[in-house]
């Protein structure tokens, strides 16, 4: 029985890394006592995966994992028991039955970004302009040589907030980090900026 | 402090955070007793320390004290405090060293020692303890504390043997030692009266120009000369680790771990935690599978170690093993054993425990000839070897490690030479055993012995680097022949250092600060190991390196260390001494016969052994 579960990893625990978050969950899975079904073989592992990734030092308001257990329990039920086990930082937000044949990972088509800089929000306006008009490309180095990617491909909109900007940035092959979005935007990065993912869309 | 500032800036930053699962931060009180423990070496190596857990569980389950970890941090880290000018803080209330009332460091193993000094100065104390006023003391305890000399000039007090009792009872004296507002000196003369509790200020200490001990004398009355150990009753009864703390890193050693004996009579000559850690107590597996359950429940780690220093040693490993793994395998939880015998009944236990064979299963014979193994008492034989190692081959392994030691007392050139050979010999039998040629390997990982300490080799020197080369050299020459081995050797210069600091004297300590002027730290990793800076550091306080670590004493001397003996007997001591040189063996008391090592009559204790065995007869 597949879930969809949404959670979201804040505070101090946005210091932690991918890996160290599968094991965060891995170990709550078994705390909290739920059936995870195994993968066959020598090795067996518990079967669960992360839509995508989050980087060390983002926060995030909209993670998703697909969980399979074996056998069925109420959705409410699976996030309460998560959320009473979960160290503090991690919360699961929405639990419910996941029915699509394609996995997660490969739904994944976008993702929108809160980025917090302290700087007016004139002055973001007027980057913004700036940024319209010139139209950049960011050159990347990949194993296969050099890359560019058109910012206004990779970044589907791009939106001055009070404290920032809200961006969607489109997951693929030619996709930008919200660092490097946020380095072209501003020409540098601060020291005190944030990143926070509100939501992974899937296709 | 704003240390979350920081976070940002360093790699790994979930080594600071502090919050972990179990973590347990209390409400920062005055009338608290507040305890750092330090452990000078990076988190991850840290956190994998058990006695570290077992003191945070035993001191934070009060109402009247915290304990908070403090770890050596990183390059990065330590550029950044000190660029700053943040002191080094606890993981839990990120406090600096000086609001504690008790700093407490961990001696581990001798390399760790440079790291010590440089959290003090990074805690912005004094790293004289003369010079330091009012609060916090110093304290150091673990293996290291049973020669505590070295360390004598930057420590208020040393503890001998096991704390969680201690603690408390130190934890009593400091709480009055608050409220009465005792001056340093006094609280110090009262944590001395405890038993297992030594304050070198209150010794004078000199040696002569051969580094023997001439004076040790108290410079208070009613302080001992001799110094017995402590141990914890409490152990058996199951006060330990209800809520170990998760880390979110990979740490050394990432598992549940559950205590189920301590100490080891085996006596191989060679080894001190086998003498320092007597008598031995096994818990009842009932306990056992308790505190395991417990553990569990707690953290839902996928890993149970059953931990003690020969694990295959306690009666009930199979039956626990068996349990534990019944009860959770189908929530995807391994069990595993830290130390494996060298007999077929290991072999049994390791596949019963692993369902994936492609791991490589370790032994340690330690020497190549049983010539040499009768000398360290190393109670193993050739055929048991041959047996396991068939049995192992059968079993479907077909990577083999095996752990030796060259520089053993009066080893030959054909010791050396055995050990090549024996590797040889567990090669052929892979090969007989239809392993293939691609995937069979043995891996012959050589250490060199470095004497310890309150050990039947106390007496003697290392051997010279000169020859430490030589031999390694002859193992290199028969190992490059064969491809079916792999041959891993220690740096000898590591070795020298560890050598020196081992069974050095309080004169010592000069060149530890020196050593730390210079910049040693992190001397237990090779990427910051700076053997020449040590050197330095010995010359300039007007000791040679490599002949402090090579200095032999007579069995007649009166040895540096031998006041902190913990409760080994010298007389036992020396009878081993001899009997390695004739390669006599000394059975294990467990078989029934006391073998006089007195750790049970000065400690008016017995070891406690499950299933209806004892020891006949202890020996005064």
């Amino acid at each position: 029985m597949k879930y969809l579960l949404k959670y979201s990893r804040g505070g101090e625990l946005k210091y932690i890394s991918h890996l160290d978050t599968l094991r965060v969950f891995e170990r709550a899975f078994r705390r909290a006592n739920l059936p995870v079904a195994f993968t066959e073989g020598f090795n067996p592992h518990p079967k669960f995966s992360i839509a995508l990734p989050l980087a060390l030092g983002h926060e995030s308001q909209g993670e998703l994992m697909e969980l399979t257990l074996k056998k069925a329990l109420p959705p409410g039920e699976i996030k309460d028991r998560l959320n009473s086990v979960l160290p503090y930082g991690f919360k699961v937000l929405e639990v419910k039955p996941y029915s699509d044949d394609r996995s997660l990972m490969a739904r994944v088509s976008k993702v929108v970004y809160r980025i917090k800089v302290n700087l007016p929000r004139t002055e973001l306006l007027a980057r913004k302009e700036k940024l319209l008009a010139a139209n950049p490309r960011i050159v990347k180095t990949t194993k296969r040589g050099e890359k560019q990617i058109d910012f206004w491909q990779a970044v589907e909109a791009l939106e001055v907030q009070d404290d920032g900007i809200k961006v969607v940035i489109k997951v693929g092959e030619n996709s930008l980090r919200p660092e490097e979005v946020a380095k072209t935007f501003l020409g540098y990065l601060p020291g005190d900026i944030e990143y926070i993912r509100e939501e992974i869309i899937l296709s | 402090m704003n240390i979350a500032k920081l976070l940002a800036l360093v790699q790994k930053p979930a080594r600071y955070l502090g919050n972990e699962l179990n973590a347990v931060k209390k409400t920062w009180e005055q009338n608290l007793v507040k305890i750092a423990f330090c452990f000078p070496d990076l988190y991850e190596v840290g956190m994998s320390h058990l006695g570290l857990r077992i003191l945070y569980e035993t001191v934070n389950r009060r109402d009247d004290a915290l304990l908070e970890r403090v770890f050596a941090p990183a390059e990065d880290m330590e550029k950044l405090l000190r660029e700053k000018g943040y002191f080094l803080f606890s993981l839990e209330n990120k406090k600096p060293l000086g609001e504690f009332d008790l700093v407490g460091f961990t001696l581990q193993y001798e390399l760790s020692y440079s790291n010590i000094l440089n959290m003090l100065e990074l805690g912005g104390l004094e790293l004289f303890a003369e010079k330091r006023r009012g609060w916090p003391l110093v304290m150091a305890g673990g293996p290291g504390a049973f020669n505590p000399e070295p360390l004598a000039d930057f420590i208020d007090f040393f503890v001998l043997g096991e704390g969680e009792e201690v603690l408390a009872e130190i934890i009593e004296v400091v709480k009055e030692a608050k409220v009465k507002g005792w001056e340093r000196n006094d609280t110090l003369l009262a944590l001395a009266q405890i038993p297992g509790i030594y304050v070198p200020k209150f010794y004078r200490v000199s040696y002569d120009e051969a580094g023997r001990l001439i004076e040790f004398m108290p410079l208070k009355k009613d302080l001992p000369v001799e110094f017995t150990k402590r141990i914890s009753q409490g152990f058996l009864s199951g006060h330990s680790l209800p809520a170990p703390i998760v880390p979110y890193l990979d740490i050394v050693h990432n598992r549940a771990m559950v205590e189920i004996m301590r100490g080891c009579s085996r006596g191989c000559r060679f080894c001190q935690a086998g003498m320092i850690y007597r008598p031995v107590r096994e818990k009842t597996p009932e306990l056992v599978l308790a505190e395991a359950e417990k553990i569990m429940e707690k953290t839902g780690y996928e890993e149970i170690s059953l931990a003690s220093l020969s694990s295959g040693d306690y009666p009930y490993i199979r039956e626990v093993a068996k349990k534990l793994l019944d009860k959770y395998q189908e929530a995807g939880v391994n069990v595993s054993l830290p130390s494996l015998r060298i007999d077929s009944f290991a072999v049994d236990l390791a596949s019963e425990l692993q369902r994936v064979r492609k791991a490589t299963l370790t032994f340690a014979p330690e020497a190549g000839t049983q010539r040499m193994r009768d000398i360290i008492n190393k109670g193993v034989t050739e055929e048991d070897l041959i047996n396991t190692v068939t049995a192992a081959f059968k079993a479907g392994w077909q990577a083999i490690k095996l752990y030796f030691m060259i520089g053993l007392p009066y080893e030959t050139d054909e010791d050396v030479a055995g050990i090549i050979h024996l590797a040889q010999k567990v090669a052929d039998i892979g090969v007989k055993e239809g392993v293939s040629r691609g995937r069979l390997k043995v891996t012959v990982s050589v250490s060199n012995f470095v004497p310890k300490p309150h050990t039947p080799f106390q007496w003697l020197g290392i051997i010279s680097a000169e020859e430490i080369k030589r031999r390694q050299g002859i193992l290199e020459k028969l190992a490059k022949k064969d491809r079916r081995l792999s041959l891993k050797m220690h740096d000898y210069r590591t070795s020298l250092l560890e050598a020196a600091l081992s069974r050095a004297d309080r004169r010592i300590g000069r060149v530890i600060y020196r050593a730390h002027k210079l910049g040693a730290k992190f001397d237990g990793w090779q990427e910051y190991f700076n053997y020449e800076l040590w050197q330095k550091a010995f010359l300039e306080e007007g000791f040679d390196l490599e002949a402090y670590a090579r200095r032999s004493f007579s069995l007649d001397d009166r040895l540096p260390w031998e006041p902190f003996a913990g409760g080994i007997s010298q007389r036992f001591l020396k009878k081993e001494y001899r009997d390695a040189m004739a390669g006599k063996n000394t059975a294990d008391c467990r078989e029934g016969k006391c073998t006089g090592c007195g750790v049970c009559p000065a400690l008016e204790i017995s070891p406690v052994l499950t299933g209806g065995r004892k020891v006949d007869e202890i020996l005064t």
